[in-house]
């Protein structure tokens, strides 16, 4: 049961009778009395004659998932099985980052009529945005009393990670073109695939050409090379407390997202394998054998719903897990932070286990803030912070540096570079055949 | 995304019904009558026996009260009624064939008024009157002072209720020095009656003096009773009055209830009930929250800060500047293309041959000098700064611009 506003000022109302008919009568108190009684009298009947909310009944139609920033339309159907016509209010209660525009909406539905109530949802969160509830309020003739109901009528919608990195995707491909064989820059070397034999044209590398099959045809013919293919990419999300940190204003994760759909859209295109681990001391996500368009969709509806989770990354399980994916020689991308020594010492201790068999990248975001203060020497108050944030790009780099002797590559970049200079650095390994 | 899913069509309803809220209410509902009730009979055994204030009150059981007299009258057949005000008195006093008693030790009663209630009533006993009392309706009768307490004053007259009476325990006087029709009976050793009659065309008025004979306590004492019963149970009613502060008569200028217009509390109140109306119409919620999870949410500059304000407030000077120093020797040693194991007094004196400066000036800008107060560390810092231009300037490939 509630009121309306109507029904506040009918009783504010009150005050003309009560000083009118008071002065008339004398008794200003019995007046006062009488309108009360009046006007309780209309919500009383008022509240009677509104229609039942709880015989609505409620069915929604969502799109089942959407991009970051991206709005769609929330469609929820509602029929009255009632007897009388529905006047009211309804509220749909989506959770305050689906971004519903507008989350109540007038409606009138005649008995036995269904009527739609959309609402534009602009998510502003990655992940499951879930509705529960619908509460309808159905006023009485007069609008003065309501009756409420809460009803369960429960949806979802699963926000994908905008992947702004695509925007680095077409020329990225095209180097990879570049890449292919048939362009004939080419040259021998190891870990690069024998493609096909062809006549030979000016300008090609003589090293190539293929003295075997020249005696054979007559004629000077060389070999072509293609980019190895059905290489196996393994990335390796840290979804440990270290991820959830802002860096110019976006966490660590969803830049993390962003690198490693780039980088899958790119292997895949190229002919790898991609499998994906999202891990920290549990599995978050995990996307296997999957190649192509499917690769992204089941990458995308992988890492939604994946938030930082405060716990420390267990480093130690990661070599058995990439052994689980995969048994031959691949290229294993950490896409995790470098910090201080201290904080590295696990990545450090299971790095040679990987780079013994594989080939390995740690890529991680730096934050250009720390770079800007280390410039910023203006007064005592802002050497200080540049010494402290020299002392942190100099623990990044130490850590880099023994990355690096245990034969490790790495990549660190700015939350907007990474991506792409994480794919550039695939791109230099597979033309340098070290996939 | 085109896709649909729709949800079950039959909702289920979670809002309880009123009946159901009613029948989950009913236990409490229960618990609070009971509650109350406790509480309530507490008050009334409690309460039941406690002495009311007022002296020779009708309904007070104390020994100050007067109950005793006022029961036995009433099962005489003597309608006792105990008006709340001076407008149910003169009302009540009204009626033929009643007794008013009226007992005003603190003096409520204008003269005005006293007269008035004493005129209406047919017979009148004024319970130990006081001097303006005396002067509003007995002019010729004096205050005579107060008996020996211990004296007992016999009856000394042949009016038929004082004789019954017999004797009465004493108390204040009164004396009748001038008025000629008055009655005294009960006269006293000093001088004075305890009793004085004033016969007024077919009514009585009664002066009473000592009227704590009335009280629960010595009203069975001598003839008090008796005295009592004839002087308030000679006629089928008796109205018995005890005036109280409300009925002090306003004199002076009016007061501000007068001023403020009848329909003010009735507006006040209906203003205050639309707030209450208001505050519900607000506070109703539209059904229940909605709860999310929300991300934490970690600043990453927050370490690097923290570093920075330990450094000052420890006044860490070597260590600051030392961190700057390695930064700034790891850049010039890549803008040198040095190794990178390449040690500081190397990239110093490399520093020194590129600028043409003397190697000890810039070895102490990169090494030595060791920072005294807080304007060496800027200074370093920005000599650092300086250095650092200076050499990327030298070893700029491009040509200078002019305006270098």
């Amino acid at each position: 049961m509630t009121v309306s506003g109507r029904f506040v000022a009918l009783v504010a109302l009150g005050v003309v009778p009560v000083i009118a008919l008071g002065l008339v009568t004398g008794e200003p108190g019995a007046v006062l009395g009488a309108w009360l009684l009046f006007v309780l009298a209309l919500g009383i009947l008022d509240l009677s004659l509104a229609a039942s909310p709880r015989l609505v009944t409620t069915s929604r139609s969502l799109p089942p998932r959407t991009r970051l920033g991206e709005t769609v339309l929330s469609e929820l159907y509602l029929t009255n099985r009632g007897r009388r016509t529905l006047r009211g209010i309804v509220r749909d209660a989506w959770q305050p980052s689906a971004g519903a525009a507008v989350t109540r909406a007038r409606v009138s539905i005649p008995s036995g009529e269904r009527r739609l109530v959309s609402v534009p949802l602009t998510p502003f969160r990655r992940g499951e945005r879930t509705v529960e509830l619908v509460t309808v309020r159905s006023f009485g003739p007069l609008g003065l009393w309501a009756r409420q109901a809460t009803l369960k009528s429960p949806g979802r919608i699963r926000v994908l990670p905008p992947f702004h990195a695509r925007k680095h995707l077409p020329s990225r491909l095209a180097r990879l073109r570049e890449l292919d064989g048939a362009t004939s820059v080419m040259v021998r070397g190891q870990g690069t695939e024998f493609d096909s034999l062809r006549e030979y044209v000016r300008g090609d590398d003589v090293r190539s050409i293929d003295w075997r099959a020249t005696a054979r045809r007559r004629d000077v013919v060389v070999r072509t090379w293609r980019p190895e293919r059905d290489r196996r990419v393994v990335l390796v999300l840290d979804t440990g407390r270290t991820s959830a940190a802002r860096i110019a204003d976006e966490p660590r994760i969803d830049t993390a997202f962003e690198a490693s759909l780039l980088l899958a859209a790119l292997a895949t295109r190229a002919g790898d394998r991609v499998d994906l681990l999202a891990y920290d001391r549990r599995m978050r996500a995990r996307v296997q054998g999957a190649t192509g368009a499917d690769l992204m969709a089941k990458m995308v509806d992988a890492l939604a719903p994946v938030e930082p989770e405060l716990l420390e990354m267990d480093w130690a399980a990661v070599p058995a897990l990439v052994r689980g994916v995969t048994s031959q020689r691949s290229l294993i991308v950490l896409l995790t932070s470098i910090d201080a020594p201290g904080a590295s010492t696990a990545l450090l201790s299971v790095l040679p286990q990987l780079t013994k068999r594989h080939v390995v990248v740690v890529a991680s975001v730096t934050d250009p803030a720390a770079l800007e203060a280390s410039r910023q020497r203006g007064n005592r108050d802002e050497v200080y912070l540049a010494a402290a944030a020299e002392r942190a790009l100099l623990d990044i780099s130490r850590v880099s540096d023994a990355i690096r002797q245990m034969g490790a590559e790495v990549v660190t970049a700015s939350p907007s570079e990474l991506p792409p200079a994480l794919a550039d650095r695939y791109l230099a390994l597979k033309a340098a055949g070290r996939l | 995304m085109t896709t649909t899913t729709a949800a079950p069509s039959d909702a289920t309803v979670l809002t309880p019904r009123a009946r159901t809220v009613a029948r989950r209410g009913l236990f409490w509902a229960g618990v609070g009558l009971v509650c109350i009730l406790v509480v309530t009979a507490t008050l009334l055994l409690t309460r039941g026996g406690a002495a009311s204030d007022l002296l020779l009150d009708p309904s007070s059981a104390a020994p100050t009260g007067a109950k005793a007299v006022a029961q036995v009258l009433r099962e005489q057949g003597v309608d006792v009624i105990l008006p709340e005000g001076y407008d149910e008195a003169i009302a009540e006093s009204g009626e033929p064939g009643t007794t008013l008693a009226i007992y005003d030790p603190s003096g409520y009663l204008s003269a005005g008024r006293l007269t008035a209630l004493t005129e209406q009533a047919e017979d009148a006993v004024l319970l130990s009157p006081g001097f303006r009392q005396l002067q509003a309706v007995a002019p010729g009768v004096n205050a005579a002072g107060t008996a020996d307490p211990d004296e007992i004053l016999d009856a000394g007259c042949d009016l038929a209720v004082a004789d019954r009476a017999g004797s009465i325990s004493a108390g204040p006087l009164l004396d009748i020095p001038g008025n000629p029709d008055a009655v005294g009976c009960f006269p006293a050793k000093t001088g004075g009656f305890g009793l004085v009659t004033i016969p007024d065309g077919g009514d009585t008025l009664s002066l009473l003096g000592p009227a704590d004979l009335l009280s629960n306590d010595a009203v069975i004492l001598h003839g008090n009773a008796a005295l009592a019963l004839g002087l308030l149970g000679g006629t089928d009613r008796l109205v018995w009055f005890l005036p109280s502060v409300a009925d002090v008569e306003a004199t002076g200028p009016p007061t501000l209830q007068e001023l403020t217009p009848t329909w003010l509390v009735p507006v006040t109140s209906l203003l205050a009930i639309t707030v209450l109306v208001a505050m519900f119409w607000r506070g109703r919620r539209f059904g229940p929250l909605v709860a999310e999870d929300l991300p934490v949410t970690v600043p990453s500059g927050e370490t690097m800060e923290g570093r920075s304000r330990l450094y000052q407030r420890t006044a860490a000077r070597t260590r600051a500047i030392d961190a700057l120093r390695i930064g700034t020797v790891g850049r010039l040693g890549n803008a040198l293309g040095l190794s990178r194991h390449a040690s500081v007094p190397e990239v110093s004196d490399a520093v020194a041959s590129v600028l043409g400066r003397n190697p000890n000036e810039i070895r102490s800008i990169l090494l030595d000098t060791l920072p005294t107060s807080e304007r060496d560390v800027v200074a370093l810092s920005d000599a650092l700064l300086d250095l650092e231009t200076a050499v990327i300037a030298a070893v700029d490939p491009r040509p200078p611009t002019t305006a270098r």
